[in-house]
């Protein structure tokens, strides 16, 4: 699901990827300097991240989901404050990880996944992760398919409700799919090499980005400054 | 008019790492501008003899490519000339995106990143899949990998196109799709195939082969009018 963006037409989804990297790391920096019970901050913080998923016309339903992951790190700080916690450690780490998880949440929702590897690829992270991250992404479906195909499969030959006693079953499962997984990539590599592969990966550098790029940063960047040191 | 030999093998042995003797003496050659199906039943060595065409597997024996022996200093080369298209698409196509795909054979092969997009919208454009450039390879159809895989190898600007099993899992439609698309691409084409009708209609020769060795060798027509040879090895 984080891998499969929605399709956002918006003004400022179209902005320039390496631009929303940006403002990602930006924002997120901003938010772990602020210190405890830094409420106004906060709240500045939370009103310009509502604004940028509103002007990138993000559907509510799909933020919800993306928010659902934190839900049981939160139920545990709130365990936490049951056995004598502090309420201030509570609150800050709940609002600034809500607040990183949103700004992720737009930048992964207005963001096509190869665009994002191609801006990554632009700030010289390094080759073998972002080419990693590149496979992850064409053949995560895949997997998922071929393991689906297998479940429905097992369950053909088994239509009895599965026990605790079948892990062993599913395990030998998971390595026939691993064993098929490696074959692939046997293949892959083949290829790779059929079309001039020489070890080195060459890929398409992201577009320039133009004024209104340069604008939309600068903008961010300078009332990102204003919330952080003015609002103390 | 003199007809440029494209590929030339002699007597080509291969053992797979198991033990597999795979290919037992092969001798063929191939002319420009010919359209050859290599049929036979499984486990005949058909892929395997593919494979040997662009340098992927190294035998026993010798290939020629345009006149040129394959060897490791030339095989950016041959890959260029002899371009492989794999039964499954999914093989193929390995990046994020299909723009990326159909480019990264002409980026490895030294072209600048504005010829290289050119020349993989050209081949899009060839298969009928210009529409999908900025589309990820998973949310297409099988048939519609298909041909973008095709045009992975056709950005390349190959003079021999292979084709391991191009027509197998495809709907009637896309097939007769794909048979049409390959008919009108000017190369020569080497294809292997269990599909006797895509054969009959794509290629004017006919190899058979069966447990590592060519068997028969003439005429598509002619080859598939054996009744005898039909009998014996499908």
């Amino acid at each position: 699901m984080v891998l499969v963006p929605v399709e956002s037409k918006s003004w400022l989804s179209q902005r320039d990827v390496r631009v929303k990297v940006v403002v990602f790391f930006a924002y997120a920096v901003t938010v772990l300097l602020t210190p405890p019970n830094a409420w106004r901050q906060w709240a500045a913080l939370a009103g310009l991240l509502a604004v940028l998923l509103l002007a990138s016309c993000v559907s509510l339903r799909t933020l919800a989901m993306r928010f659902s992951p934190l839900l049981p790190f939160i139920g545990l700080s709130a365990f936490g404050l049951l056995l004598g916690g502090s309420p201030e450690m509570f609150w800050q780490v709940t609002v600034k990880a809500s607040l990183c998880v949103g700004i992720g949440a737009w930048l992964s929702l207005t963001t096509p996944f190869p665009e994002l590897l191609a801006a990554l690829r632009w700030f010289r992270m390094p080759a073998l992760l972002t080419t990693s991250l590149s496979f992850l992404f064409r053949y995560l479906f895949m997997l998922v398919e071929e393991a689906q195909r297998m479940a429905r499969a097992y369950q053909s030959r088994c239509p009895r409700k599965q026990r605790l006693r079948d892990a062993g079953i599913i395990g030998r499962l998971v390595g026939a799919l691993l064993l098929r997984a490696y074959d692939r990539a046997d293949r892959i590599y083949l290829a790779m090499l059929a079309r001039g592969f020489d070890g080195e990966f060459r890929s398409l550098s992201a577009p320039k980005g133009g004024i209104a790029d340069l604008a939309t940063l600068v903008g961010f960047l300078v009332l990102l400054s204003a919330i952080f040191l003015l609002l103390r | 008019m003199s007809v440029t030999e494209a590929i030339r093998v002699e007597n080509l042995h291969y053992h797979y790492p198991n033990g597999t003797h795979a290919l037992k003496g092969i001798s063929l050659q191939i002319w420009e501008g010919d359209s050859v199906a290599i049929v036979g039943p499984n486990g005949a060595g058909k892929t395997t003899l593919l494979l040997h065409f662009n340098g992927l597997l190294r035998g026993n024996g010798k290939v020629f490519v345009f006149g040129e022996e394959i060897a490791p200093h030339n095989l950016l080369r041959v890959r260029q000339l002899v371009g492989l298209v794999f039964q499954d698409p999914d093989d193929q196509l390995f990046m994020p995106t299909v723009l990326e795909d159909v480019a990264f054979g002409p980026l490895n092969l030294g072209l600048r990143q504005e010829e290289a997009v050119e020349r993989a919208l050209r081949a899009l454009e060839a298969v009928g899949m210009g529409h999908v450039a900025h589309r990820s390879p998973h949310q297409l159809s099988y048939g519609e990998r298909k041909k973008v895989a095709i045009a992975t190898v056709l950005a390349m600007e190959p003079k021999v196109l292979a084709l391991d099993e191009p027509t197998s899992n495809l709907d009637p439609r896309s097939r007769r799709e794909l048979i049409a698309l390959l008919k009108r691409l000017p190369v020569t084409k080497i294809v292997v195939t269990h599909d006797l009708d895509a054969a009959a209609q794509l290629c004017e020769r006919i190899v058979v082969m069966n447990a590592g060795r060519i068997v028969a060798d003439g005429n598509a027509t002619e080859i598939l009018s054996d009744a005898t040879l039909m009998a014996a090895y499908f």
